[in-house]
């Protein structure tokens, strides 16, 4: 392609002098524009003026720059634009709205210092970003449909005088289809409109896009569809290979699985076998008896019963009404199956005696009352308020809390039972051991016969009988 | 229609800063025809060669370009840990960085919009530079919290977006997630206005091209533009609209930036002056570039009566209004710490004075309260080579303005316990070089191939003027 500077092209000649990227006007074609050209705004004002005057529809001033008024000289009506950015605008608003509702409040709620899941304070931000944004874009978008734009090619782009019209001269454009059009009539009123110069632009043979143009976008386009392709082929299908990683995450780290071998120990295993005096993770708790209160393999036991063991104390408010005289009978507790020790997973000691005493005192006590037959100050007090939903604590010596089983007892301390809340996040197992042992302590001393008093201990008793 | 080459013109500058009673004085000077007009804002993308400066400025930039990219190749491949961030100042220069970029946008579209609101025609000559102005800085500003968050490949993480194996979804009561929304939404906005604003210049181009190439590239950004009087119609009604949507959008992103700090506890950032604040000295800061980058420009190019002294000055005394505006928040600063008797926001204003970082606050009164009062003197406003410099001053000022709040007040909060000092490494200091570097060859490339100036926009306000002045027997015919 030969390149014609545009300063060479002589203007005036009258043809459809060709610049060097413009395909010719081919005068067989017939005539779809007449366009005059004008020195000064003022000059196409008053010439639009006239034209649309006389009536003709299909026209159109074309200037390097807007000039005011030509608006009411062409009788443009005013354009429907600002409803597309307003309707754009508020539906960003709503699209903000829901977005940030359904996503916060709605699909993955998550509460942080108690602050409302969707407030509109704390949303306005995002809302008032996506109006600007919807109404932005289709600002431009809609005043590019509207002009309907893009353009790629107009019979007006032939004339190279036209070329004038983003510089410093002003052009009118009277389309051919327009129903007052008459040839020699239309050039003649341009003429008589005191147009420097008039000239017809014919309709364009048609020029399609270069062959090698069109190969190329379209080999490009399906070029860029095959790494998608790959992308949402592999996305929707399983594989027995590894997943192709292009950025190793810390999902893949260099460490050895299970089963497999190694050459940092010498017996080239990767699972290490358990070293004595530890612990391993997830297992700190594994002991039924000293956590639970339960025999070996209690856990299946509670498994069978398909109620978990928090579930269990629900119950047993069932179980304590069957015990209170005349109430109807109630279904066998389920707790009353479950295989609970009888002895004490750990070593008695005078000094866990001693432990336990204190955390009874400072825990039981207030409802239990001292001696546990469940004079506790708490419970005086519930009594003379009679609020009618006091449970009494029931005295640990009656027959059925004697014989109970020492597991089922640590339990009730751990989860709760009837009214009385589960201590088991307050007191740390071995002080619930304590404890039970200073119950039974208590329990026995209700039902000891007098030898089982030390001789020497015996003066101090102040009720015996002589 | 023939090129002109500025060495063909008189290169002394025009004096339109004259204030006459009763008469408008000049938006442009050398009463520049519309034909002239074209001819020198296409020189600077038409001429075979531009100047040697642009090609060693070229140089010197895409240099400092290529070593951003090591630095932030290094980063990626390194972590976060090649910076100097760590307790207790996690924020370092990287949030530094993006404040200060986002910042440098905002003169420009407060040039494109606020000024277009109030019919202050004298922006047409400006607007340009500062829009392109605006997206580069935007763009440095954007890599910095992108690279900040250390794994670059998952930042699709902060957008709400379809497909999501997660099942999570970003935090819409978090600021950090707000400034997501306001930056990308500014990021866009600027962009359509920037482009739109060009389309009936990149038609002058097209319409001038002298090779295939030059005439299909710019026909298809034209997008066919005809400059028909139907389509301005609607053009100049969806420019007006794109300008009150930018202008309260301008204001907010900076208010959001700002509330990232405003809503934390630390003492020195949750105040509520924050915003106003933020907002003024962001515009200070974003004239402050456009003054660098115009006053060599205007030369370079030739373009000396399109963007006048009379251009030069007026931005000069809004910085003179806004650095002053910025100096009276400072100081509100302190009076509330007092009179609000928080003795954890009295220490730290203290300690921005006195304390370890007593240069770093110092150099940023210096540069941004006193520095720009020169301008109250005519001589200085109007001496290219005075304002060059004080806005020099400006730039480093608003920089250290963003590193005294960040660091000082992250480096020393309520416990003494966690206090530190935070010093950058070298890669820190390289990455912002770096950023300067990104940002003047984007800018270098728009001189070369981008219309620098309005073109249609002054053409449209010199026939106004033109038209209020002289064309008195126009006006008797109405």
């Amino acid at each position: 392609m030969t390149s014609t500077p545009h300063d060479e092209a002589s203007p005036g000649t009258g043809e459809a002098a060709v610049r060097g990227v413009a395909p010719a006007a081919d005068p067989k074609q017939p005539v779809a524009y007449v366009l005059a050209e004008y020195s000064t705004p003022e000059a196409l004002v008053k010439a639009a003026r006239q034209v649309y005057q006389q009536g003709y529809t299909k026209f159109d001033a074309h200037s390097p720059f807007p000039i005011h008024g030509i608006d009411d000289a062409m009788g443009i009506k005013f354009t429907r634009l600002p409803w597309f950015t307003f309707v754009a605008g508020g539906l960003g608003i709503i699209t903000a709205t829901l977005l940030i509702y359904y996503t916060n409040k709605e699909w993955y709620p998550y509460l942080i210092s108690g602050k409302p899941l969707f407030s509109i304070p704390s949303a306005a931000p995002v809302m008032f970003e996506l109006m600007v944004l919807f109404a932005a874009i289709t600002t431009l978008l809609g005043m590019l449909a509207l002009n309907r734009l893009p353009l790629f090619t107009h019979p007006l782009f032939q004339s190279t005088r036209f070329q004038r019209v983003t510089n410093d001269k002003f052009f009118l454009s009277i389309d051919a289809r327009d129903p007052k059009y008459k040839s020699e009539k239309t050039i003649q009123l341009l003429t008589g409109l005191g147009a420097e110069y008039v000239e017809t632009c014919h309709k364009e043979a048609s020029a399609p896009l270069p062959w090698a143009f069109r190969t190329a976008v379209f080999l490009g386009l399906l070029l860029a569809m095959v790494p998608v392709s790959m992308v949402a082929w592999k996305r929707s299908t399983y594989s027995r290979e590894p997943r192709i990683r292009v950025i190793f995450d810390m999902v893949s780290q260099p460490k050895k699985k299970t089963q497999t071998t190694s050459t940092l120990w010498q017996d080239g295993r990767a699972m290490r076998p358990w070293v004595e005096g530890t612990i391993a993770k997830g297992e700190l708790k594994a002991d039924d008896a000293f956590y639970r209160g339960l025999k070996p393999g209690g856990l299946n036991a509670v498994a069978a019963t398909t109620v978990s063991m928090t579930n269990l104390v629900a119950n047993q408010d069932g179980a304590a009404a069957a015990a209170t005289p005349g109430a109807p009978a109630t279904p066998p507790d389920p707790l009353d199956k479950l295989p609970w020790i009888e002895n004490f997973p750990l070593e008695v000691t005078p000094e866990l005696m001693k432990r336990g005493q204190e955390r009874y005192n400072i825990y039981c006590a207030t409802c239990h009352g001292l001696g546990g037959v469940g004079n506790g100050l708490v419970t005086i007090r519930a009594i003379e308020l009679a609020e009618g939903t006091w449970v009494p604590p029931v005295t640990f010596h009656s027959e059925g809390l004697r014989k109970q089983p020492i597991g089922r007892m640590f339990h009730s301390i751990s989860n709760g039972v009837r009214k009385m809340p589960g201590y088991g996040d307050q007191i740390p197992e071995r002080d619930r051991w304590a404890i039970l042992l200073y119950v039974r302590a208590l329990q026995k001393s209700k039902y000891a016969p007098l030898s089982d008093v030390p001789p020497e201990k015996v003066n101090q008793l102040t009720d015996v009988a002589p | 229609m023939a090129a002109i080459s500025p060495t063909m013109l008189d290169v002394v500058d025009i004096d339109n800063t004259i204030e006459t009673p009763g008469r408008r004085s000049e938006l442009v000077t050398r009463n520049s025809s519309y034909a002239e007009i074209t001819d020198s804002v296409c020189y600077a993308a038409e001429s075979p060669h531009p100047p040697l400066a642009w090609y060693v400025a070229f140089a010197i930039s895409t240099s400092l370009t290529m070593m951003l990219g090591l630095m932030v190749t290094y980063l990626l491949f390194t972590g976060i840990g090649v910076w100097g961030n760590n307790s207790p100042v996690f924020w370092a220069w990287d949030i530094v960085n993006f404040v200060f970029w986002v910042g440098i946008g905002h003169a420009g579209t407060l040039i494109s919009a606020i000024l277009f609101l109030f019919r202050q025609n004298w922006r047409t000559s400006i607007n340009r530079a500062a829009e392109a102005m605006t997206i580069f800085a935007v763009v440095c500003a954007g890599m910095f919290p992108t690279i900040h968050v250390g794994r670059i490949w998952v930042i699709y993480y902060l957008i709400p977006y379809g497909p999501n194996q997660h099942a999570i979804w970003p935090q819409f009561r978090s600021p950090l997630l707000w400034d997501v929304f306001a930056v990308s939404t500014y990021a866009t906005v600027s962009l359509l206005f920037w482009y739109m604003g060009m389309i009936p210049d990149l038609a002058t181009f097209r319409d001038r091209a002298t090779t295939r190439w030059k005439y299909n590239l710019y026909g298809l950004l034209s997008l066919g533009w005809t400059g028909s009087a139907r389509h301005w119609h609607r053009y100049e009604r969806a420019y007006l609209l794109l300008a009150a949507l930018a202008t309260p959008l301008v204001l907010s992103v900076h208010t959001v930036v700002s509330f990232d700090f405003a809503t934390s506890q630390i003492p020195g950032w949750h105040t509520t002056i924050f915003p106003p604040y933020f907002v003024a000295g962001a515009i200070f800061g974003g004239f402050g570039m456009v003054v660098t980058l115009l006053v060599p420009a205007r030369a370079l190019f030739g373009l000396e009566h399109l963007i006048t002294l009379r251009h030069m000055e007026n931005m000069n005394k809004v910085i003179l209004a806004t650095g002053t505006i910025v100096g009276y928040a400072y100081a509100m600063e302190f009076f509330i710490a007092w009179y609000g008797g928080n003795p954890y926001e009295q220490f730290a204003f203290t300690n921005r004075m006195f304390g370890p970082y007593a240069w770093a606050y110092w150099t940023m009164i210096a540069c941004n309260v006193i520095s720009p009062q020169v301008f109250w003197f005519k001589k200085c406003r109007t001496s290219p080579l005075v304002m060059w410099i004080v806005s020099i001053f400006v730039n480093i000022g608003m920089w250290f303005e963003r590193f005294v709040i960040v660091v000082i007040s992250l480096s020393r909060d309520y416990l003494p316990s966690s206090w530190g000092y935070y010093s950058p490494t070298w890669v820190d200091i390289l990455t912002l070089i770096g950023s300067f570097g990104l940002f003047t060859t984007l800018f270098l490339l728009f001189c070369r191939f981008l219309p620098i100036v309005a073109m249609a926009e002054v053409k449209g306000v010199v026939h106004q003027h033109n038209h209020a002045v002289g064309h008195h027997e126009h006006d008797a015919a109405h």
